[in-house]
């Protein structure tokens, strides 16, 4: 019982040691946006201004082809669902390309590569705070509602935030190793976005498929960030799903993510 | 170490590495070709130390810098470092291109030593490279030399035991040379230990005292650096 404390503990120390606390992360996170929008005259204000342009296009296309018009709800619901969208494939993405990505710092310098995959986790949590100034827009145009329930963005975004930590870090080590997986998300990604409610919604499913799209993992992850945001309760089928996200994270990826990763010089 | 796929090939054909004048041992097993890089070294480094590298190229010099500095695990053997690591690679300045001069030491402060604040040694560190309104400038318009200069006012600033130069000091010119031995001299007396590796025999004759000669991966000589120089340039003629 004792050993396995201690390998529990032993398990956390890698991905939540005292390092983080020296807030290397913060800066590399922060520097890397300043970096890449060097050179340009709007700057981060892009990351907003992509997700917006991509919300007004498709809600607007897609009232004049499927007839949607009457409902005002659609516009708020689009917006939430790529806010959130936007996070998730960056998640498959970029995220799970850590290692390659920050692969100067790991060859400058030994760095703990726990403060890159923290790094790579508040980079991304900047830019889905840059998204959400879109949401406050439409909010102000009065496009959304919000109630009560909007206050557990507060709880299920700390938690899909924090648990997807150990996930970067396995895919960041599965991509950077075997280079044909994240070729191989980034195009299944596209199926992925239209298999997911995020231009449609539930309620237009009919027969057998009205259950599928619980088999969705993604929905559940979407439907924590875009029901808050639209004011919408959250059903107990979702708690359930950040719960297990949440523990099985930081269990089984945190344990995987010990193993092995000495070579990972090596591989970029 | 395993070297996993390089080349235009996308998975790796493997050579067959006869007659190799250049580069570490190599030995092939069933899956994975291994480069040797360091193969026998037994080495102490004391304080005081300042150690010369000299080799052929893929003798393993860098290799054995990285290693010290934590960045290359060791494959097999075991390695035991007391003090903090400073390292001058030569390719810090991949880190930051966008960011200006100044930028950077911030950058490098917070990174490296959070717990110091780079504003009372900015003055310091900018006024030793002589880059002047170069400092507000960003990275990737500098030469090789006056990033050598910034990177290497900034890792001599802060107080290391052991300082590691991987050839990035070379590129400095004459004048740089001699303001960076002064620095140097005086960072030392702090420090412990300098690892050094260099072509450049006057360089090494400057900074080092003790020489280490390694050819495909194993150690020739260790001792003091003059008889080291000698003992490569005798090799090279025989």
């Amino acid at each position: 019982m004792n050993q396995s404390i201690s390998t529990a503990i032993q398990i956390y120390r890698n991905l939540f040691s005292n390092q983080i606390f020296k807030k290397t992360w913060l800066v590399i996170g922060y520097i890397d946006i300043v970096q890449s929008y060097r050179g340009s005259f709007l700057g981060p204000l892009w990351i907003t201004l992509s997700v917006g342009i991509q919300a007004l296009s498709i809600t607007y296309i897609y009232t004049q082809l499927f007839n949607k018009g009457g409902n005002t709800d659609y516009y708020g619901y689009v917006v939430c669902g790529l806010i959130s969208w936007a996070w998730i494939s960056a998640l498959l993405t970029e995220m799970g390309n850590v290692f390659i990505i920050y692969s100067n710092y790991i060859k400058t310098s030994n760095i703990n590569i726990n403060q890159l995959v923290w790094a790579m986790a508040w980079k991304h949590t900047i830019i889905f705070l840059h998204n959400l100034v879109l949401w406050f827009c439409y909010l102000i145009a009065g496009q959304i509602n919000i109630t009560i329930y909007t206050l557990y963005i507060f709880i299920t975004l700390p938690i899909l935030l924090i648990s997807s930590i150990p996930i970067i870090g396995i895919l960041g080590l599965f991509y950077a190793r075997y280079r044909d997986i994240p070729k191989l998300v980034a195009s299944l990604l596209t199926i992925l976005l239209f298999i997911t409610p995020i231009f449609w919604q539930i309620d237009q499913l009919t027969g057998v498929r009205k259950y599928i799209y619980q088999l969705n993992p993604f929905y559940y992850m979407i439907q924590s960030i875009r029901a808050p945001l639209m004011g919408n309760l959250i059903t107990e089928s979702n708690w359930w799903f950040l719960l297990i996200y949440f523990i099985l994270s930081w269990t089984l990826a945190a344990s995987l993510f010990n193993f092995k990763s000495r070579n990972l010089v090596f591989w970029l | 170490m395993p070297v996993f796929y390089s080349g235009h090939n996308r998975l790796f054909k493997k050579p067959n590495f006869l007659n190799k004048r250049i580069g570490g041992s190599v030995a092939i097993t069933s899956s994975t070709l291994w480069v040797q890089a360091l193969k026998n070294l037994s080495l102490e480094i004391r304080q005081g130390d300042r150690l010369g590298l000299i080799g052929h190229n893929g003798a393993g010099k860098s290799t054995l810098l990285k290693v010290i500095a934590g960045i290359i695990p060791c494959s097999s053997g075991h390695i035991e470092i007391n003090g903090k690591v400073g390292t001058i690679f030569g390719n810090e300045s991949n880190l930051s291109n966008e960011l200006t001069g100044r930028e950077t030491i911030d950058f490098y402060f917070k990174i490296f030593n959070p717990d110091i604040q780079s504003q009372s040694y900015q003055e310091d560190i900018i006024s030793f490279t002589e880059l002047g309104d170069y400092i507000d400038l960003p990275l990737r318009v500098y030469s090789a030399g006056m990033t050598a200069r910034l990177f290497a006012a900034l890792i001599t600033s802060v107080h290391n035991d052991i300082l590691l130069i991987d050839e990035g000091i070379g590129a400095g010119d004459l004048a740089f040379q001699m303001k960076f031995s002064q620095r140097l001299d005086k960072f030392l007396t702090y420090a412990s230990i300098l690892v050094a590796a260099s072509h450049s025999f006057e360089l090494l004759k400057q900074y080092c005292n003790k020489g280490l000669v390694l050819e495909h991966g194993e150690m020739r000589f260790f001792g003091p650096i003059n008889e080291a120089i000698e003992h490569y340039t005798s090799g090279l003629k025989a």
